[in-house]
């Protein structure tokens, strides 16, 4: 549970929109849902992560607390998840009605509603004034426990 | 390797099954299970594959199966048996949400105080209510009082008049204690809010 006397930061994550299937290794590959990625905002993005990925901006933990975002699942029996932590889609909904699942799943469409998407540059850059950033509770979801953060 | 398989209890949904045998040690019970090496009458896919290892979309009549515990055997959902995950996976992140507020409203730093001043401010109002109540009754006996006196000829009559008002009560009614309306908040949380 975070603590409001903590200034927390705002981060930008990314989740996949899309599930792959395990590598012949038996290594699995992130599914749908899954935080890719975190980092500071502000960054410039490729279009590519733009296209690929779901961003938008959370707070409620503290900076050390969000390596672990991107953690996989292991044990001593060997690396299982690829992700440990995730957003499921129908929690966004959940909390914004009118996040569009169907859109975000839709290929080949920059579909990006919880944050602006300045594309008249070379790059792209996520404006910051989009959409308020979530609280991690009651939104991340931990695979390990089976409980939101 | 053992295969085993990750559902949840009160819909049988099968969220993951592992050909590695992922053992899944910490998971919340109260909402999640596991079956080592059931049987499989139609496969471990639980979701379609696509080419360019890309994989469907859960909840799949044909892929999405469901754990039958009692006979340690994962089958194919039926479409009925899918179209019913849905409002126990509510029910559970619900239940989830209910337990957490209960949390909230007692262990965070900030929020707790403000639930704490809301609570006192109930047990003022109630003192407030229990006061005008004492207020109006000592005023409906002085009016009495007034009447009675207005209308004696004598010490002993004075003496009876007085003697025939009701006794003030101390305690007019029950006030609830900060803890017991605190609890009383926490038992009213509801996952169906």
């Amino acid at each position: 549970m975070s603590d409001i006397n903590t200034n927390y930061p705002v981060m930008e994550i990314a989740l996949s929109l899309v599930s792959y299937t395990p590598l012949e290794s038996g290594h699995e590959r992130v599914i749908e849902g899954d935080i890719v990625a975190v980092r500071n905002p502000g960054t410039g993005v490729g279009r590519k992560e733009v296209e690929e990925f779901l961003w938008l901006r959370i707070e409620g933990l503290e900076d050390s607390e969000f390596d672990r975002l991107t953690q996989t699942v292991e044990t001593t029996a060997g690396e299982f998840d690829k992700r440990r932590f995730c957003i499921p889609l129908e929690k966004l909904e959940e909390l914004d009605p009118e996040f569009d699942i169907d859109l975000a799943l839709e290929d080949d469409r920059i579909y990006q509603p919880f944050l602006l998407v300045d594309y008249e540059t070379d790059y792209s850059f996520i404006l910051e004034d989009g959409h308020l950033p979530f609280e991690v509770n009651g939104l991340i979801y931990d695979k390990v426990t089976g409980e939101y953060l | 390797m053992a295969t085993t398989v990750l559902y949840r209890i009160s819909s049988g949904e099968v969220l993951k099954i592992s050909t590695r045998g992922q053992m899944f040690d910490r998971i919340n019970t109260d909402y999640f299970e596991y079956l080592i090496d059931p049987s499989f009458p139609d496969g471990t896919n639980n979701r379609e594959q696509f080419p360019g290892s890309v994989m469907g979309p859960l909840r799949e009549l044909g892929f999405q199966k469901i754990s039958i515990p009692s006979a340690s055997e994962v089958r194919n959902a039926t479409q009925s048996e899918i179209d019913g995950f849905e409002s126990y996976k509510i029910d559970d992140d619900n239940l989830q949400d209910a337990t957490g507020a209960s949390d909230f409203l007692e262990k965070h730093k900030r929020f707790r105080k403000i639930f704490k001043a809301i609570l006192k401010l109930v047990v003022i109002k109630q003192l407030l209510e229990k006061s005008n109540v004492k207020q109006n009754e000592m005023i409906d006996q002085w009016n009495q009082y007034k009447t009675n006196v207005a209308a004696i000829n004598n010490l002993t009559e004075f003496k009876d008049a007085v003697a025939s008002l009701p006794d003030i009560q101390s305690n007019l009614m029950e006030t609830a204690t900060l803890a017991q309306i605190k609890n009383a908040v926490l038992n009213e949380i509801s996952k169906d809010d």
